[in-house]
């Protein structure tokens, strides 16, 4: 059965990011040169529309909140963010859009995908080093989340106030910043 | 382009997508299953990366600090190829095939090689832009296991407690599914 949602819902997201045009590294580049902020409006929507029905789901007990994991935060966030956003611009591919870009027979996501492969093998040999190191030392304790959620074992950092009126906050104020952007340029 | 969705409808559809995954199952996620695929074939290369592991939370251990940490749980899922993350993400080019063939956006045979907005800077040759999208694979996907995931407390937590449980079964003489492996388990949690 779920071998099934696998398929149903991976396929979904292949067919969207390819219908919004995001396996098409070309949107991405003038996105993040901000040229062309169609798609920047379409994630930032999509962001806004599913952390608002995500919490609200939550906080009515509509999704089972197993289903979710805190992150820890260390700093090799930062770090892996900082490498993510260099090559990000560069190849026009994350890994969800490299592998949609398989499906639209894009011969530069195949060398993308091939370097991530690489990349991957890199990490799994080089983790046993990294461990121990300060760039896997926790932030703020690690497990954190802003204000509560329903699992009780995160710490919150602001207590007091129910997980869902901050993620709506961040919601609306995503919802407009997508809706005051300006598209594509004709 | 032609068969693109506007930001509003593809909005949408994203955040229902989101929402969808972490309803029915857990929420998107790619990077890992790049680990997972190198997993599989270096398992298949290999005679001693993964082994069976009882006492491990996932069943499996392996011999990769990686593949083994959280209980083994990635060396589970590279023993077993036909699991929901490995399958959501080969689902995901099928997806995208199907997108193309069904009136979404059509790149040409140029933009297959390298997008409209590289060729008109870097001209129409592929070389270059191959080796730069491979070089760029690999800084971004090592960046995206850097800040993908070290250690998930809540996790360990509970399977700690599956063990102390199990553990004080066994001490007190009780039917306890791991007496066996008794001094195994008192060494995962640290009891040795």
């Amino acid at each position: 059965m779920e071998i099934l949602l696998a398929v149903i819902v991976g396929a979904a997201f292949g067919f969207i990011l390819q219908r919004i045009g995001a396996s098409n590294p070309h949107n991405i580049i003038n996105m993040l040169r901000l040229t062309d902020l169609h798609l920047m409006k379409a994630i930032l929507f999509g962001i806004s529309i599913a952390s608002a029905l995500l919490f609200v789901g939550l906080a009515l007990g509509a999704i089972n909140p197993s289903h979710l994991d805190v992150k820890t935060s260390y700093w090799g966030v930062l770090a892996g963010g900082i490498f993510m956003g260099l090559a990000w611009p560069l190849t026009g591919y994350c890994p969800s859009t490299g592998m949609a870009a398989l499906g639209d027979g894009r011969k530069d996501a195949l060398f993308f995908v091939l370097g991530g492969l690489v990349a991957a093998y890199l990490y799994m040999l080089a983790y046993g080093q990294l461990q121990g190191s300060a760039l896997l030392a926790k932030i703020l304790g690690g497990n954190v989340t802003l204000a509560l959620t329903p699992d009780s074992s995160y710490p919150a950092l602001i207590s007091g106030i129910p997980g869902f009126i901050p993620a709506l906050v961040v919601a609306i104020v995503l919802g407009v910043v997508a809706w005051k952007l300006p598209g594509r340029r004709a | 382009m032609t068969g693109q969705w506007n930001w509003f409808t593809g909005g949408i559809a994203l955040g229902v997508v989101f929402l969808l995954a972490v309803f029915l199952v857990k929420p998107i996620g790619v990077s890992t299953q790049f680990v997972i695929f190198d997993g599989i074939v270096w398992n298949a290369l290999s005679d001693n990366l993964i082994t069976k592991r009882p006492s491990a939370k996932s069943g499996y251990a392996s011999t990769n600090a990686y593949l083994n940490k959280s209980g083994g749980k990635y060396s589970k899922n590279v023993m077993n190829p036909i699991n929901y993350s490995f399958i959501f993400v080969l689902s995901m080019v099928l997806g995208a095939f199907l997108s193309a063939k069904t009136g979404g956006p059509q790149p040409t045979a140029s933009d297959r090689i390298a997008p409209a907005v590289w060729r008109s800077r870097f001209g129409e040759g592929g070389t270059k832009r191959y080796v730069v999208s491979f070089t760029g694979g690999v800084v971004l996907l090592f960046g995206a296991r850097l800040a993908g995931g070290v250690h998930e407390r809540a996790y360990d937590e509970r399977h700690h407690a599956d063990l102390n449980q199990r553990l004080s079964l066994c001490n007190r003489g009780l039917p306890c599914r791991d007496t066996a492996r008794y001094p195994d388990i008192r060494a995962e949690i640290g009891e040795v």
